[in-house]
């Protein structure tokens, strides 16, 4: 039952990354990358 | 290396392999020092940049020791070696000369030093001061770590995390890479002061001036907590459990719950060395004046808070919108405490019909401090200045 879950999971981390990527590939503007203060 | 990046994330996966090819402290200490002073490299650009970041490690960890050993005592050293640092902030910054991470690095020495002085810590060693000083996943932004709770976690047997450890981990990159790498910006782009500005016949005016109204807020809650989600995520892969630094930070209802949502681990640290240290030396000064001192205390600690993002009007209002909001709440909460029955007040703060427009409030205050944060007055006016036109018009 955990093995099937955790497939479950990785499936869905898989569409998850896939659909980040895809979003990315077809070109997201540059991200800002912390405007505020970072020192 | 920027956390978000291709190479940031490929260094990462370098080091969790390597971590987790041995199972012992020490290695893993190694291991950490390692792709610390790697990933350092790529940060510290001029030789003064080196210069000020090992001298400040090696000074810190030496006058830890010193207070440790009972070579140095006292809460003056302390002071003295703070001030120091908080000197060398305001110079490099003053002169375009700031080490990135150089902030973050600040915090954890005065809090080591502080409860290292006052015996509340482990005795520093070399090698964990170094890696929890340094850690390449919370240099640039935190969360800020404990070195008691570091060193406990450091010093365990790090086995490795187990699949749904793993997984729960992967998920949670995954999500902060889709806060900063598509929704932050995205955010970014269509809720600047041009959404309002550039186009205020256009339809939907004031659905326009609500995006811009909230936008920095949610541009700042994305790219800050989905920053903190990759990093946590990442420690989590190492097998390292970082503190949590947003907690839904958009359901406060006061700005005291704001504070314990929102940059939590710098809210602490806020609380813990500025707010109670500068309380309790005026209520041991003057005893009697417990609730005017509390009001002061919220004013100044909320004051540095915001002059420590820069020495500029914005930081200073975005602190002192923080510090009143705070400093109001606190007299708010007492005079309930003192009109109302415990049970009623408990009815009160657990009443629906006020926590929604009391969290609709705090929000509301929150996002104009953001704005006062981000923007240039001018820019603040001039879309005030087309507001008004509208409701005129």
């Amino acid at each position: 039952m955990s093995a099937v879950r955790n497939l479950l999971r990785l499936l869905w981390l898989a569409c998850k990354v896939a659909l980040l990527l895809a979003v990315l590939w077809h070109g997201v503007q540059a991200p800002p990358h912390f405007v505020y203060q970072q020192f | 290396m920027s956390v978000g990046s291709w190479e940031f994330f490929a260094f990462a996966a370098l080091v969790i392999v390597l971590y987790h090819l041995y199972n012992g402290p020490r290695y893993h200490l190694w291991v950490l020092a390692l792709a610390n002073v790697l990933f350092l490299a790529t940060w510290l650009e001029t030789p003064q940049e080196t210069w000020l970041a090992v001298g400040t490690i090696v000074a810190g960890y030496a006058v830890g020791r010193l207070l440790q050993d009972g070579r140095l005592r006292g809460r003056v050293v302390v002071a003295v070696y703070a001030a120091a640092l908080l000197g060398i902030f305001v110079y490099t910054h003053r002169y375009g000369l700031a080490l990135v991470g150089y902030s973050y690095l600040m915090f954890k020495q005065i809090h080591a030093l502080i409860d290292a002085e006052a015996g509340r810590l482990p005795t520093l060693r070399p090698l964990a001061w170094f890696d929890y000083t340094c850690g390449f996943y919370v240099w640039l932004s935190g969360p800020i770590q404990r070195y008691g709770d570091f060193v406990a976690q450091a010093d365990r047997d790090g086995r490795p995390p187990d699949t749904g450890q793993v997984l729960a981990a992967l998920d949670r990159v995954v999500n902060g890479c889709f806060k900063v790498l598509l929704v932050a910006p995205w955010i970014a782009a269509h809720t600047g002061p041009a959404v309002v500005l550039e186009a205020p016949a256009a339809p939907y005016f004031w659905g326009r001036v609500a995006a811009f109204a909230f936008g920095y807020y949610a541009f700042l809650y994305l790219d800050f907590g989905g920053y903190c989600d990759i990093v946590i995520g990442l420690a989590a892969l190492l097998g390292l459990q970082l503190p949590e630094n947003f907690r839904r930070p958009w359901l406060a209802r006061n700005m005291l719950d704001f504070w314990q949502r929102w940059h939590v681990t710098l809210s602490l640290w806020l609380r813990d060395y500025v707010f109670n240290a500068l309380y309790l030396a005026l209520l041991r000064g003057i005893p009697r004046g417990g609730a005017v001192w509390a009001v002061l205390a919220y004013l100044v600690t909320f004051d540095v808070a915001g002059l420590w993002h820069g020495l500029t009007w914005n930081f200073i209002g975005f602190g002192l919108m923080h510090g009143v909001g705070t400093a109001a709440n606190q007299v708010g909460r007492m005079a309930l405490k003192r009109w109302l029955s415990p049970a009623a007040l408990a009815r009160y703060q657990g009443h629906h019909a006020l926590r929604v427009p009391a969290t609709v409030l705090c929000q509301s205050y929150v996002a104009l401090s953001m704005l006062i944060f981000a923007y240039p007055p001018h820019t603040l006016l001039a879309v005030w200045n087309v507001a008004r036109l509208q409701v005129g018009g």
